[in-house]
């Protein structure tokens, strides 16, 4: 009988989860304050937290490190998505509608998680590596040091700098010539101006407005410029990102259980996180599946760094800092160290925060996390799905 | 086949050992036998790349391998099932084993030998799917070298393999031990705390005391040795 | 040499600030050293302990009827918010401990550090201690009728810094030579050991932890007092982060370490705070905190003087530890 209580208590949330992708994805989620929309917006959010958690858990099971840099890996990677869809230019491919756009958010995607994927492995081999033998405080303090470094770094180097960003709007190219007359919305260009300092700045220059008419002087100097000239500017629909987020982390998780259960590296990476000594005895290079670990790691906070910032549409060297944290408290709810539990952890943290603050308070919905993880950390310190704890000596 | 000369061992400030010199050859199976804290393990460890001499030269196969990582060892023929088992305790038998194959390229090859193993202990192909935490000591055991023989080792290093374990199952994983040495060809370099056993089951023996070889000799003779009998043997 | 920059200008009263902040820290990283040198217990959220003290000594001040600064009533109150700080930060720390402690290692890190942020997002949602705005704390030493008086008013808390320190390091250092202090130690080397000898752990974990606790809230007090103003973005885990590195860089367990490190990282941070190495190295400054705590960690992680107490270094025979 309590058996069957218990795997009913499994299957409930389940099933509660599975009712609100299916409605979500069948577009029932308007946005109208039901509960439905609260826990289709905590089931997004949760994703986001579960992309950053994998992570965590990943490597601490491989060298028990809570990684605390692994926010800016984050960070790193929403950055290199901004950049992508800045200034790459993907989105005037000459694709019909919407393709442009997600090419450029497919190529984004990818930046982004490499960018954050090689970011932790240059961690690793100068900063990690060498400290793993000198106990676990001053590995901690060193991801703590790492952390610190690449925010600050982020906010002295000029490319980035200290000030929240916008996150760039997807833009709607088109062929001057196929402006209609009067126009269907504001139609754009991009002028190259000079800055008193010399360097030559981007900026986007309204070319004509809502139901105005291109003048012709406009339209022939457009003409003579290569590829589609003026663009539209579109928005994603919170309901699509959201999909979006959800439809991901479902595809990511599939591909990482076949990689860590099915692979041989994914069999070294769990043989490692149990015993390192043992599985160097089996031939396993433990150094390069600890950089493995990292790699995928990061390459799924990179993915989730780009979808947090275009959810929440900007960015900044601070970014990674909260979702990092509460990512990390999802791995623990979760059990850290388990690949499931950062995934259920995640979702779980999402969706009881956006119900808490939805029907008891927003100020406090920070506080609900610190000590959701206190009240998980007394009363089961594995975690929700977390193989109960040995200490190693 | 291995060469061990003045092996010097030291973890910080504390000497292990101080110079042992001992030597394998092909086809044999030697024990090195002592009393706790002898160096026994250290020696073992040594060989196997687990910690790094501080002075002396190991010869395996001709070349040195001393300060080479485990894992290298491992791709070159040497295998070392570590004191206490240390199989993985949440991967089921058969991915321990597979992981023994962690060298092998091709899924025919791994598979070949992992029926092999299986055939050569029948027991672990009923527990195939079960995680290896939930067998039992001898079982385990069974695994640990299960596991190193999918590495197809030329020599392996078995570190205490009766600890812990039944009388019964002991005798029958000593049995394996000679089986595998006589129809495998697997040379096999044994520490055992168990003296009478070790020095029954091996050609030839060394005795470690704190760190030093003080006897070395065939296993027989050793077995006959008035002072081993005094020491280890627990006879007068 | 060093070429200093033009606008530094050295003056004793920058001198005596940095002096109040060296005090200040090396007092928050012996009471963390009580907690983590000597207990062994790991914590991310010692800066917890220092704003609730800050802030009951503050709440204190500000609810007590007004009174004229460096009165002896002003001194009555000044005094009384040192002991409800204490008393709360102590608090806190039984609270924080009793069940946090059974967790080992990591996971009492995790804990710590949630405390840390909790206790800052409360002080943000209650209106009381001024939420996330500054909470004002009215003078009580003195009273600062002018600039030129500035500097009194500073050199009397480096003084009362100077004494809380002092008491501080004493107390500390008594409790470590007390059979108390070696079972704490006892408890760090080993804790199965220590129980099978009769050692109650958790009662001395917990005494250590609340000990500690009690001394980042004297600390808190001496900070809301001395900067007349407090708010919760002056207690984030930076300064959490800060006290550890101080605790770790001194060494695990040394006092005078501590104390040395506290030197040498604050007196560094406000050269660098006061442009003394020029506007660029100012402007990187967390930048090089940050490679500063990375490369300390990565040379020496385990302090510049290991766990020993700088007088060993004057012995003549080899010490093996501060802590006997």
């Amino acid at each position: 009988m309590t058996l069957r209580l218990r795997n009913l208590a499994r299957a409930l949330p389940a099933l509660a989860l599975g009712y609100v992708v299916a409605r979500m994805f069948a577009g029932d989620v308007g946005g109208d304050g039901t509960l439905l929309d609260y826990l289709a917006i905590g089931t997004a959010q949760g994703a986001i937290y579960a992309f950053v958690a994998l992570g965590y858990t990943m490597v601490y099971g491989v060298i028990r490190l809570i990684n605390f840099a692994h926010g800016e890996f984050f960070m790193v990677g929403a950055f290199a998505g901004y950049f992508v869809l800045r200034d790459a230019g993907i989105e005037k491919l000459a694709w019909p509608q919407p393709w442009p756009l997600v090419a450029s958010y497919a190529v984004a995607l990818v930046a982004g998680a490499l960018a954050a994927a090689l970011l932790a492995l240059l961690a690793e081999a100068l900063c990690y590596r060498p400290i793993r033998k000198a106990g676990r405080i001053a590995a901690l303090l060193t991801a703590v040091g790492l952390s610190l470094l690449l925010q600050n770094l982020a906010r002295q180097w000029p490319p980035i700098g200290p000030t929240q960003r916008p996150w760039p709007a997807p833009r709607l190219w088109a062929a001057a010539a196929d402006v209609p007359s009067p126009a269907d919305g504001n139609y754009y260009e991009i002028r190259t101006f000079k800055s008193p300092s010399g360097e030559s700045v981007d900026r986007e220059k309204l070319v004509v407005a809502k139901g105005q008419r291109l003048t012709p002087a406009n339209l022939q100097r457009l003409e003579a410029l290569p590829g589609p000239q003026v663009f539209r500017k579109g928005e994603l629909s919170p309901a699509l990102v959201d999909r979006s987020i959800v439809l991901m982390l479902g595809l990511s998780t599939l591909v990482l259980w076949f990689l860590v259960q099915r692979t041989k590296t994914g069999k070294a990476m769990r043989a490692v996180s149990e015993d390192h000594a043992a599985a160097r005895l089996m031939g396993v290079n433990v150094n390069r599946v600890i950089a493995a670990t990292f790699f995928l790691g990061a390459f799924l906070a990179g993915l989730g760094g780009v979808a947090f910032c275009a959810k929440y549409g900007q960015v900044d060297p601070l970014s990674g800092f909260m979702p990092g944290l509460k990512a990390f408290i999802a791995a623990v709810v979760g059990g850290i160290g388990s690949i499931p539990g950062a995934v259920v952890g995640g979702l779980f943290l999402g969706v009881s925060e956006n119900l808490f603050a939805a029907y008891v308070s927003t100020e406090w919905k920070d506080a609900l996390a610190f000590v959701l993880l206190v009240a998980v950390l007394l009363s089961k310190p594995t975690g929700l799905l977390g193989r109960p704890y040995r200490e190693k000596i | 086949m291995l060469v061990v000369e003045d092996l010097v061992v030291a973890y910080g400030a504390v000497e292990a050992l101080h110079g042992v010199t001992l030597e394998v050859k092909a086809g044999e199976i030697v024990t090195l036998v002592g009393a706790n804290g002898a160096g026994k393990t250290t020696t073992l460890r040594a060989v196997s790349g687990m910690v790094a001499p501080r002075a002396g030269r190991i010869l395996f196969e001709g070349t040195s391998i001393g300060g080479v990582p485990s894992h290298r060892l491992v791709r070159r023929g040497l295998c070392h099932v570590p004191e206490g088992r240390r199989i993985f305790t949440a991967l089921t038998v058969r991915e321990n084993l597979e992981l023994g194959a962690y060298t092998v390229r091709g899924h025919a090859e791994v598979a070949t030998r992992l029926e092999r193993v299986l055939a050569l202990f029948p027991r672990l192909s009923e527990r195939i799917a079960q995680p290896g935490g939930t067998l039992s000591g001898g079982e385990q055991q069974m695994l640990a070298i299960g596991r190193a023989l999918m590495v197809r080792p030329r020599l392996l290093l078995l570190d205490e393999p009766s600890l812990g374990l039944a009388p019964l199952l002991v005798q029958e994983i000593f049995r394996e031990i000679v089986r595998i040495n006589r129809d495998e060809g697997v040379t096999i370099l044994l520490v055992e705390q168990n003296a009478h056993l070790a020095l029954s089951t091996a050609h030839r023996g060394y005795v470690l005391e704190t760190g030093e070889i003080v006897l070395a000799d065939d296993a027989k003779r050793l077995l006959e040795d008035p002072q081993v009998k005094a020491a280890y043997l627990g006879a007068g | 040499m060093l070429t200093l920059a033009s606008e530094f200008q050295f003056s004793f009263l920058w001198l005596g600030e940095v002096a109040v902040g060296v005090v200040l820290y090396a007092t928050l990283a012996a009471s963390l050293n009580m907690v983590t040198g000597f207990g062994g217990m790991f914590s991310l959220g010692h800066h917890g302990f220092f704003a609730v003290g800050a802030y009951a000594a503050g709440w204190c001040a500000t609810v007590m009827p007004a009174v004229e600064a460096g009165t002896p009533g002003a001194l009555g109150v000044f005094l009384l918010s040192a002991a409800v700080a204490v008393l709360f930060a102590a608090a806190a720390g039984l609270l924080v401990g009793v069940p946090c402690l059974r967790l080992r290692g990591d996971y009492l890190a995790i804990a710590t550090l949630a405390f840390g942020e909790i206790v800052r997002i409360v002080i943000q949602n209650t209106p009381a201690l001024g939420g996330s705005l500054e909470l004002n704390v009215p003078r009580l030493l003195m009273r600062p009728r002018g600039l030129e008086e500035v500097g009194d008013f500073r050199a009397l808390f480096l003084g009362v810094g100077v004494v809380m320190l002092g008491l501080t390091l004493v107390v500390l250092r008594n409790v470590v030579r007390s059979a108390h202090g070696r079972a704490v130690v006892a408890v760090r080397e080993d804790e199965i050991a220590s129980e099978l000898l009769g050692v109650p752990v958790t009662r001395y974990t917990v005494r250590a932890f609340v000990l500690g606790a009690a001394f980042a809230g004297l600390a808190g007090w001496f900070y809301a007092h001395y900067s007349g103003s407090i708010a919760p973005a002056n207690f984030d885990m930076l300064v959490g982060i800060k006290i550890l590195l101080i605790v770790v860089l001194g060494g695990l367990g040394s006092l005078t370490g501590t104390v040395l490190s506290a030197v040498v990282l604050v007196g560094i941070e406000r050269l660098l705070l006061a442009g003394v190495f020029g506007e660029d190295a100012k402007r990187w400054m967390q930048v090089e905190y940050a490679l500063v705590l990375i490369l300390v960690m990565l040379l020496r992680p385990n302090g510049i003087l290991g766990n020993r107490e700088l007088s060993d270094f004057f012995r003549r025979r080899p010490a093996k530890g501060g802590v006997r």
